[in-house]
């Protein structure tokens, strides 16, 4: 059995008091790889979601915007004191949430969730894009309907590209030629019923391309509510073919700071890297800090690949 | 007459009191306009940064900006005191330039085991945020070095200050150096007529290599900043100097801190016309002043 190793027993990020944009929860974080260093891409939130309640109520307003962390080892983070990315416009009054960062073309994308706070369903898919990381431009909203966890993949697949998406409570997959106009909307992979997968799946970052194929990790929520992290192969020249999908999850809430926070038991990823022959995947912990935890590549390969049918 | 008109009465970076490394004073700083952002890479103390404050220790910060005023800095150094013998107290005021695509980093390495422990030190990097050390580049008490640009001729060229003066030199490895020239030297009852050294690294124009420096006045050392001209095919010789000082400490955070009456600058950003030149400011915080190429004239 096939499980993610963590690289640091503690947060590798956690809240800033004294910065108010980040002083109440940094997690769910994008990541790439690029010109040797690690940079993660996190969601940060100025204060803890409100009590619960039918409609966002303003006086418990949380915004969430997207700061950015760097390393040159991939777990020990250096981090700018301003946000990179910020809410613009009706649809992100209440910031952006959740961060993916793809590179195509030497163009970097970042699709994120766009939530305008005017209900709790109002959020959108949106998408930003930048030539240097820092400078991001944007703001369109991706799909016009109530969605999230989107990604790309990082290269066009028969010249088209792919875009992972969800809607409740399954992983769906579509493709565009213009990054705009989205068709083919499928259902990837579903949600499934009596284990640790039952509620729903979202993806966690954009699949990374291998010989085998398209190596896809993401996340599955349970009757219970917990979160845990799956993983899943794609065909490399059709990725809306499932090849293999790992019947264990590889990492699941263990840690204090993984099962208390401002959502229990919550291990959710954003974004993975690969580096030196092994993915690393970096985590939310209960929606308040960051963590990081890796598998070596061809190990992973050789589990999948033996359970293909 | 040249001139360096200031983009922001205030300061575009501060000491952080809440970060050790950076609590006392961020000031002279490497900057590179790259990839469509400004960079700077900056000294840090954290404690005043003379030896009348005690034993600070240097570090270099990074920052980034997206117009060259409002700036997103890491809270970590880059480079810290200690990580090599040349700088047991750290590294101090880098001049960077980008050639194909490494970046490359001359400053000074503080030790104080001895007197006179300061070396010019090189290293490069791929990203400005990982850096790799080569070590000391002179053998000597040596500092205020910045590589140029680009090889001439199929030489690499540095400028360094031989107290008093700005000296010029030439590599083929960036290892050995050797035609050591004075290029420029202090101006008797002038404000430079204590020291020069350089600012920057040189800048190409159509007419000349630009050169901004700083200059230091006998009376009471303030410091100013300077321009010049050298030679595009042989930097050893000046085309022509300005005698009016491009830049001098003005205003209340340029002429108070922690040595007073100060603006040194180690790096500007050239973007389109525009140059923007990085500046400390009475050896605290961080300001900038900018000028158009077009209106390089001697």
């Amino acid at each position: 059995m096939i499980r993610l190793e963590r690289l640091s027993q503690t947060p590798i990020l956690t809240p800033v008091p004294e910065h108010d944009w980040e002083r109440a929860a940094v997690f769910n974080a994008g990541a790439i790889y690029e010109n040797g260093l690690v940079y993660l891409f996190y969601r940060a939130m100025d204060r803890h979601y409100g009590t619960p309640s039918p409609v966002p109520r303003s006086e418990e307003k949380f915004v969430s915007s997207i700061g950015l962390a760097v390393s040159t080892d991939g777990v020990h983070f250096s981090r700018l004191d301003k946000p990179v990315l910020t809410g613009q416009g009706p649809w992100e009054t209440w910031g952006v949430e959740d961060p993916r960062v793809t590179c195509i073309d030497g163009t970097f994308y970042m699709t994120y969730t766009a939530f305008s706070g005017r209900s709790w369903e109002d959020y959108r898919p949106a998408i930003c894009w930048s030539r240097n990381l820092f400078e991001w431009h944007g703001h369109e909203v991706l799909l016009n309907e109530t969605n999230k966890d989107t990604a790309l993949f990082p290269e066009r697949i028969g010249g088209r590209y792919y875009l992972l998406h969800r809607r409740e409570p399954h992983i769906w997959i579509a493709s565009s030629t213009d990054l705009k106009n989205w068709s083919d909307h499928r259902i990837l992979m579903d949600a499934r019923p009596g284990g640790w997968e039952s509620h729903k799946i979202g993806i966690a970052g954009p699949p990374h391309l291998t010989d085998d194929g398209w190596v896809l990790f993401y996340h599955a929520v349970d009757s219970n509510r917990v979160y845990r992290l799956g993983v899943a192969l794609l065909d490399r020249e059709d990725p809306t073919r499932v090849l293999v999908r790992y019947d264990q999850p590889i990492l699941e809430p263990e840690l204090e700071w993984e099962r208390k926070g401002l959502v229990p038991n919550v291990v959710f990823s954003c974004g993975s890297v690969e580096i030196a022959g092994a993915y690393f995947v970096y985590y939310g912990g209960a929606d308040a800090c960051m963590g990081v935890a890796a598998v070596d590549k061809s190990l992973l390969l050789k589990e999948l690949l033996d359970r293909a049918e | 007459m040249i001139k360096l008109e200031r983009l922001s009465g205030e300061p575009v970076l501060k000491p952080d009191p809440a970060l050790v490394w950076k609590r006392a004073a961020v000031f002279n700083t490497a900057a590179i306009y790259d990839r469509g952002l400004f960079h700077l890479l900056y000294r840090a103390t954290d404690i005043g940064c003379h030896e009348k404050y005690g034993e600070y220790r240097n570090s270099i910060g990074y920052a980034v900006s997206t117009d060259g005023i409002h700036f997103m800095c890491l809270d970590k150094p880059v480079m810290q005191p200690g990580e090599h013998v040349q700088e047991l107290r750290g590294p101090e005021d880098g001049r960077l330039v980008k050639m194909g695509d490494t970046y490359y980093l001359t400053y000074t390495g503080f030790s104080n085991r001895f007197a006179g422990d300061y070396r010019i030190c090189l290293a490069t990097s791929r990203n400005l945020i990982e850096w790799e050390r080569h070590g000391v580049v002179l053998g000597e008490p040596n500092k205020n070095a910045s590589l140029f640009p680009e090889k001439i001729n199929g030489r690499y060229y540095l400028l360094h200050r031989r107290y008093p003066d700005i000296w010029l030199s030439w590599s083929t490895d960036l290892k050995v150096w050797q035609g050591h020239t004075k290029v420029l030297s202090p101006l008797p009852g002038t404000w430079q007529d204590a020291r020069v050294g350089i600012a920057g690294p040189p800048i190409k124009t159509s007419q000349g290599w630009f050169l901004i420096y700083h200059g230091a006045r006998l009376a009471d050392n303030s410091y100013r900043l300077g321009a010049a001209l050298l030679d595009l095919n042989d930097p050893s010789r000046v085309l022509a100097r300005q005698a009016e000082p491009v830049l001098e400490p003005e205003l209340p955070w340029e002429k108070e801190g922690w040595v007073p009456n100060v603006v040194f600058s180690n790096g500007h950003a050239v973007r389109g016309d525009d140059i923007y030149v990085y500046y400390g400011g009475a050896d605290t915080v961080i300001g900038v002043a900018a000028m158009r190429m077009s209106d390089i004239r001697f």
